[in-house]
């Protein structure tokens, strides 16, 4: 199995790289370079502790892509971006607070959005990325990220908190209409 | 004008083949087998293999900024209805996706083909059990077009729309075919659940209620014009029953909405004379 993912859909030309670190000790690191704008940092980096599925990272990539598509993108990049489609605060700084990388986010989703040409040296951004994190790479898939999800914070973050439910399909299905409705 | 349309659709869906469904005034409905953003299954979706896109074109006769403001509103005001509903526990589709800038919303697909081939709308199923009807002329009790099966599925209807209702919600444009039934596991038909809320709206009006349940009422009566009697009979039980299990409150609005209707049923749809 390989241990990174692309994701693609029919709509956009550009794809995604989905890398999944568990065990992630140089969060503080990532972070401060990300903040210094480091071009070695390119990716968005997210926290597992708000992911309850797949479906849910594929829904904001698809939202961001078309956002990108259509010229309506509302932060700085495209990387950021997808981090704010996946939150349902209106601030983009608190977003990237919440859902990106933090101190505490041990378990961290790296993406980089890749066009045409970027996507044939692949394995460059793959092997740059697993040097810049210092974890271990799993694949990206259910098992792992239901491992990773922390239900009490999902909830609080997305304000769910009156719903009772832990079923990652009732979560993913209410994830995605929230952010698929971002920003209506 | 249509296959113009088709083709603009196809413009912002780049490689997902559409087939269309139906065309009303507002907006084009397609099925396809493409999910917009998934390989896999979607989660807790009936039709896993098959998806609507609804696509509301320009239209040329408005102004080109007040056409997409409000082609966008209207896109995202049907999606954060589905989304309402989904939150509510409502039986509707579900939102996969949104364009509020082309007008297009992405659902997943409800309902199954029937055994005559066609898709399992109210107004088919009835439509069916109907021509099977005929084919027994001796059944003089109806036993086939007003059995056990079609009075649940009606009474089933009528408590779906008094769901609604009771949640502040009209649907707005209550027609037997924009009811789908939903199949079992054996494939025989189970329950119903309501789709396009293109025109849905919150109201707290008995007014706006009653104009709901007496546009389906003349839509049964129209398609259906045999059975519509006993049809509408057992939606309004069916739409009564569900008020009941909300108490006294729940009592109030459904006498409110029902004494309405017959006030509705007298003059029509509209109430001005101006409209």
């Amino acid at each position: 199995m390989a241990d990174y993912e692309i994701f693609s859909c029919p709509q956009f030309s550009n794809k995604v790289l989905i890398i999944l670190f568990e065990g992630v000790q140089n969060n503080a690191e990532i972070k401060s370079e990300l903040l210094k704008g480091n071009r070695d940092y390119d990716y968005a980096f997210v926290n597992c502790d708000n992911i309850a599925s797949q479906e849910q990272v594929y829904s904001a990539l698809y939202k961001a892509l078309l956002d990108d598509l259509l010229g309506q993108t509302k932060s700085k990049t495209l990387h950021s971006e997808i981090i704010f489609d996946l939150s349902p605060l209106k601030n983009i700084v608190e977003s990237l607070n919440k859902f990106g990388i933090s101190s505490t986010s041990t378990n961290i989703i790296a993406l980089k959005v890749l066009s045409d040409s970027q996507i044939d040296n692949v394995a460059t951004y793959v092997d740059n990325l697993k040097q810049r994190v210092k974890g271990s790479v799993v694949h990206f898939d259910q098992a792992n990220l239901s491992r990773f999800t922390n239900f009490a914070q999902l909830k609080k973050n997305y304000k769910l908190t009156n719903i009772s439910t832990e079923d990652v399909e009732e979560l993913t299905r209410i994830l995605v209409g929230l952010t698929q409705l971002k920003g209506t | 004008m249509s296959a113009e349309l088709v083709a603009t659709a196809q413009r912002h869906l780049a490689g997902i083949s559409l087939e269309v469904v139906s065309q009303g005034a507002e907006a084009i409905v397609f099925t396809t087998e493409t999910h917009p953003y998934l390989k896999t299954k979607p989660a807790l979706v009936d039709n896993k293999t098959k998806f609507i896109v609804k696509y509301r074109p320009p239209k040329p006769y408005r102004h080109p900024r007040l056409d997409s403001q409000i082609t966008r509103s209207r896109t995202a005001s049907e999606a954060k209805l589905l989304q309402k509903l989904l939150l509510l526990g409502v039986d509707a589709p579900r939102l996969l996706a949104m364009d509020g800038t082309n007008g297009i919303i992405w659902m997943d697909f409800v309902g199954f083909t029937l055994e005559d081939g066609t898709v399992s709308s109210l107004k088919n199923w009835l439509w069916l059990m109907e021509r099977r009807q005929e084919a027994v002329p001796e059944d003089h009790a109806k036993s086939i077009a007003l059995g056990a099966v079609a009075e649940d599925i009606m009474k089933r209807v009528g408590a779906m729309v008094a769901q609604l209702h009771l949640e502040g919600i009209v649907h707005g444009d209550l027609t037997s075919s924009n009811i789908m039934l939903k199949a079992s596991k054996t494939n025989e038909v189970e329950r119903p659940t309501l789709i396009d809320f293109g025109l849905s709206s919150y109201s707290g009006l008995a007014e706006d209620r009653a104009v709901d349940l007496y546009v389906l009422e003349r839509a049964l009566t129209s398609t259906h014009s045999v059975y519509a009697k006993e049809y509408n009979g057992f939606l309004v039980a069916g739409y009564e029953a569900a008020h009941k299990l909300k108490g006294k409150l729940g009592a109030k609005a459904c006498t409110e909405t029902l004494r309405r209707l017959e006030d509705v049923r007298l003059r029509g749809r509209k109430r001005s004379m101006l409209g």
